[in-house]
């Protein structure tokens, strides 16, 4: 341990024996260790069984108060060389997220998500355009609760509980609401949330 | 986890056009298009194939 910026790559060589989990539960765990008590110790760069957290060279890194561990960043990729780290702007990180979700509103009891037409007495629709083009056609992700939904028309507010997808691709999606009354056919309006619970997102996860 | 599987006829071409999904202990409600890259409806399809899973047909 020093007092100077250091790079360290640590090249894993897969384990053969075994298996390991691919779905959606923990497969791999990666635990930097700082102390570690000597029955979790065991002979480096070699795989075994057993809760083993650190090789038999790990330092105590917690003798002295004044010890600090500072990380500047951190890599895992499969390969067998260390490419640069990427340093992506906040920006960039969240345009390349919201391929896969966009979070459109949430939160708040007015936030105003989308221009509305009343298609006829009954059935509004309206269209929103997505930004970035998504991975697929997206689903939209609501919470559904009583009147979490409006639309204003002359000065007239429609509420209801959900809204649904009429049709879409990955650059927009027509969304409708029917069952309503008493709409005037053509008019124009906006579509808001009422409940500080309600929100509305695009998904298309891989 | 998906609890209901509800058919949504559009307003406009009058056929079917996307599934509403509710799920189970919760008020999420997923309106699901038809497309086989979509793993929400991968996942319809895949829960649709289980006995005792209907899709119901539209309110």
């Amino acid at each position: 341990m020093t007092n100077t910026w250091e790079y360290k790559q640590i090249i894993v060589a897969g384990d053969t024996t075994g298996t390991w989990l691919i779905t959606n539960g923990i497969g791999i765990q990666i635990i930097q260790t700082i102390s570690v008590d000597a029955t979790r110790r065991a002979t480096g760069n070699a795989w075994g069984a057993g809760n083993i957290y650190a090789s038999t060279n790990q330092v105590n890194g917690i003798d002295n108060a004044n010890n600090n561990w500072i990380m500047a960043g951190f890599q895992v990729e499969v390969g067998s060389v260390a490419t640069p780290f990427e340093h992506r702007s906040f920006g960039e990180e969240l345009h390349l997220c919201k391929r896969y979700y966009n979070l459109l509103t949430t939160g708040s009891a007015s936030k105003y998500m989308s221009m509305a037409s009343a298609y006829n007495t009954a059935q509004v629709t309206g269209v929103i355009q997505l930004n970035p083009t998504m991975r697929a056609t997206p689903t939209i992700d609501i919470v559904s609760g009583t009147n979490y939904y409006r639309c204003t028309f002359n000065a007239t507010n429609f509420d209801f509980n959900t809204i649904a997808i009429d049709g879409a691709d990955n650059k927009q999606v027509l969304w409708s609401k029917g069952g309503l009354s008493s709409l005037t056919s053509g008019s124009g309006g906006w579509l808001q949330t009422t409940n500080t619970a309600s929100y509305m997102a695009f998904k298309c996860d891989l | 986890m998906i609890d209901t599987v509800t058919k949504n006829i559009s307003i406009i071409t009058n056929e079917l056009c996307s599934y509403q999904v509710t799920q189970v202990n919760t008020n999420r409600v997923l309106s699901v298009p038809l497309d086989s890259d979509n793993t929400d409806y991968q996942e319809i399809l895949e829960w649709a194939k289980i006995d005792g899973n209907v899709i119901k047909e539209a309110d």
